[in-house]
């Protein structure tokens, strides 16, 4: 495979991972107000800003982009954030994006939000102040509303402390803790600092309730006029303490109606979805199919269970426990609970799994709903006859203390296993086989090793006999000229005996003069004077 | 260097060669098996399955398998002794745990074996699965000795073993010992006659001290003859007769229960 190809498989799932989305500091604005509108970048690269579509009454300003990575369980995250400051022109309500980018020669899209632009409220702080509400004021028995809070501030503040008032006939609702964010926006020139705080409830308690005020007590750094020179050189900084408050509300909480109250209505207050996918649409029977049912809304899924399916719906229905998740964006509550409910068949043929039906009050509408899943077709196919079993074997979970409470039969045996000996003496073999042969792998590398550190090493022989050249002049010449054979042995790869004249010419003109004063003094001719310092630099030339 | 592929070849061959001997029959013993169990023929299906285990398919699917058959065949005590044996082949099958579980909630005494606390190879690991791991451990350790050797060599100088040789070494040594430990321990049994009597010797000769019932789980501490002492989780010990009780050592012969119409005696 080419390099080129490999490089192109190893881009394709950042290409196919990334996503674009649009996210604004708050969904409602007020007309010349400014705010940060951010497109993110999630998980890839692009070489140009992203396209956004605004409508008239709005506008918005590229002011920079930064990039971040987050690791969350050794998986990386790359987030590109393009900041917009979007102003808020007429009264309204837009929708802004989707946003649009070019990341790896694919175009993708963002979702798109909605802003509202309200008109100015006269009596609206110009400065500092709190300010607090509910995201309805006639909430029914059991909705969940959220409670927001407000802290504008014009001025630099050093601590800022919350006091939320009780809020009475409402609840804590448990799915998402509340959230507290700041960001900065613009209005009529001036920067203001917003600190929000949503918290989300739930209406227990019917009737009119009264909800204290939200105040929030601020240290405000006071920048003095020096007094004397000490104070101009060490500056003090002193605060004062200030404090706002937000005015009291009054909510009424409504009971449900009585009139048209379904029978299967379970007590879920809010407007949802619900949607069924089936793991496989064949199965045979004495194995299970799961059933996968993600329940999505505005209302709270607390303590919500799906409900049974008919007796007589040829199949047998086993629950697992939900995952529920809520969050909080943009003030809004939303709640979404997977259940996955194991189908187990109790005759072959074709078999319909009946549809799941939720029944909810939507405030919105102020009546009773109902929504329900698609019928589920399964195809059965023919299988151990001896009863009902249920497998979790295949998932990849331990669903032992779930098959443990059903106690239905037990569990079979998988049809299509390779069997052979997997007993501890058939792993024997492997065992001992392989470090075996790694051993015999580690002791022929010492073997060689000292074989070849047993054999004289040609050029420490040469270094030795070129410190240690003996006094006498007879042997010292001697010992000089096997020197020579030496060196030139060692450049030129072979045994030093076999060396002759025309063996030592490829070395060049000073091996074949040394070879013929070599041979001239062994027999007294020759000019011998400076041979021993020529024979010791070509032999230091050999051992570099 | 031929020499050396030669020792590697007389070492690996044979075991290479030794495995597919039986593994065809084991292979077909085991599919007629769970055909004949998906048919109803539960006899039919012990027969096969049990051959299937004896020709060399010592698989935790094949016991999972011949214990469901003896199960339907109303063998409880033979069937946990299957699944027992599965369970050591394949420690982490929530399948096979699940069947033991039932067997043990019907079993008469609801004896279990004795698990012991704490972390256990055996938990994690079948023995074939930790011996392997122990095995390529500390190949790789020596294998990595060797090369480190072999690139010293021309420095002329170095330590035979790194920290990585050790490391690997080191770790391959305690699952061969874990799995050393695990074979040293006495070998569990099941009681699978309707009532077997612990006595005080072994023989009818002894004081019966407890009784014990088909699925009930024992250790099985030594063997006289034609009994063994064997111990409950709550110290309890006797000598049961060894026809009473089927081994939960997967290696082991798998004795099968005696067939429909003779009528079980009592074990004395």
């Amino acid at each position: 495979m080419s390099p080129i190809l490999l490089m192109l498989l190893a881009l394709l799932p950042a290409a196919l991972a990334a996503r674009l989305e649009l996210a604004l500091d708050t969904p409602t604005l007020q007309p010349g107000q400014t705010v940060g509108l951010q497109v993110q970048l999630v998980d890839g690269r692009a070489r140009e800003l992203p396209q956004l579509e605004l409508p008239a009454g709005l506008e918005a300003r590229y002011s920079g982009q930064s990039t971040s990575t987050v690791v969350v369980n050794f998986d990386t995250t790359r987030i590109v954030r393009y900041t917009y400051a979007l102003t808020a022109g007429a009264p309204g309500t837009y929708a802004i994006g989707p946003a649009r980018l070019t990341v790896d020669g694919r175009s993708i899209e963002s979702n798109t939000i909605e802003v509202t632009v309200a008109p100015r409220d006269p009596d609206a702080p110009s400065g500092s102040g709190v300010t607090a509400g509910l995201s309805t004021n006639e909430p029914y028995l059991g909705q969940v509303v959220v409670f927001g809070a407000e802290y504008r501030r014009v001025d630099q503040v050093l601590d800022a402390r919350w006091t939320l008032p009780e809020l009475d006939g409402f609840i804590d609702e448990k799915t998402v803790e509340g959230t507290r964010r700041e960001y900065a926006t613009v209005l009529d020139g001036q920067q203001v600092v917003i600190e929000e705080i949503n918290l989300p409830v739930v209406a227990v308690g019917e009737g009119r309730r009264a909800i204290g005020r939200t105040g929030v007590t601020a240290q405000i750094p006071v920048r003095r006029r020096p007094r004397s020179r000490r104070d101009m050189f060490f500056e003090r900084t002193e605060v004062r303490t200030e404090t706002w408050t937000s005015e009291p509300l009054e909510v009424t909480v409504r009971p449900l109606p009585e009139d048209g109250r379904p029978a299967d209505f379970t007590g879920l207050v809010g407007r949802f979805s619900v949607k069924a996918t089936p793991s496989s649409r064949s199965v045979a029977l004495g194995e299970s199919v799961t059933l996968v049912v993600k329940v999505e809304g505005d209302g709270t899924l607390s303590g919500f269970q799906l409900p049974p399916l008919p007796e007589d719906a040829g199949l047998r229905a086993y629950d697992d426990e939900p995952e529920r998740s809520a969050s909080l964006d943009g003030g809004r509550f939303r709640t979404v609970a997977t259940f996955r409910r194991a189908i187990v068949p109790e005759q072959e043929g074709s078999l319909e799994i009946p549809p799941v039906r939720i029944t909810s009050f939507d405030p919105t509408a102020g009546a009773y709903v109902s929504v329900e899943t698609d019928p589920v077709a399964l195809e059965v196919r023919p299988g151990e006859q001896t009863g009902v079993v249920t497998s979790y074997a295949g998932e990849g979970v331990d669903r032992r203390r779930d098959v443990e409470s059903l106690g239905d039969d037990i569990l079979p045996a998988p049809g299509q296993a390779r069997v052979a000996d997997r007993t501890l003496s058939a792993a024997l073999p492997f065992a001992l086989g392989l470090p075996a042969a790694a051993g015999l792998a580690l002791a022929g590398v010492c073997l060689t090793g000292r074989r070849r550190r047993t054999e004289p090493d040609a050029r420490s022989a040469l270094r030795s006999r070129l410190a240690d050249l003996p006094s006498e002049p007879g042997p010292r010449l001697q010992a000089l000229e096997r020197i020579f054979r030496e060196a030139a042995a060692l450049r030129l790869g072979v045994p030093a005996p076999g060396l002759d004249r025309a063996a030592v010419a490829p070395l060049g003109v000073e091996a074949v003069a040394l070879y013929a004063d070599l041979d001239a003094a062994r027999y007294g001719g020759g000019a011998t004077a400076d041979l021993e310092a020529r024979i010791r630099s070509f032999a230091q030339e050999s051992l570099r | 260097m031929n020499r050396l592929v030669f020792l590697l070849t007389l070492v690996l061959v044979p075991s290479l060669h030794a495995r597919p001997v039986h593994a065809r029959s084991a292979q077909e013993a085991y599919e007629a098996g769970v055909s004949a169990l998906r048919s109803g023929d539960h006899d039919a299906a012990v027969t096969a399955l049990a051959e299937a285990v004896e020709s060399g398919g010592r698989h935790p699917a094949a016991y999972h398998a011949l214990g469901n058959a003896l199960y339907r065949s109303e063998a409880r005590g033979h069937a946990t002794a299957a699944w027992r044996r599965a369970a050591a082949l394949a420690p982490r099958d929530g399948d096979i745990e699940a069947n033991l579980d039932r067997a043990h909630r019907e079993s008469v005494d609801r004896i279990e074996a004795s698990s012991t606390s704490g972390f256990s190879w055996h938990r994690v690991l079948a023995p074939f699965e930790a011996a392997l791991l122990a095995g390529v451990l500390i190949a790789l350790g020596l294998a990595a000795a060797a090369l480190r050797t072999h690139r010293s060599r021309g420095r002329g100088r170095g330590t035979l073993f790194g920290s990585e040789s050790v490391v690997l070494i080191g770790l391959g040594v305690l699952v061969a010992g874990g799995v050393a430990v695990s074979a040293g321990r006495p070998a569990g049994a099941v009681v699978v006659a309707d009532a077997a009597s612990a006595r005080s010797t072994p023989g009818a000769g002894g004081v019966e001290l407890f009784v014990l019932h088909a699925g009930a789980e024992v250790v099985q501490l030594e063997e006289s003859g034609t009994h063994a002492l064997v111990s409950l989780p709550d110290e309890r010990k006797g000598w049961l007769p060894l026809e009473a009780l089927v081994s939960t050592d997967p290696a082991g012969p798998f004795p099968l229960p005696a067939p429909r119409g003779e009528e079980p005696t009592p074990a004395k």
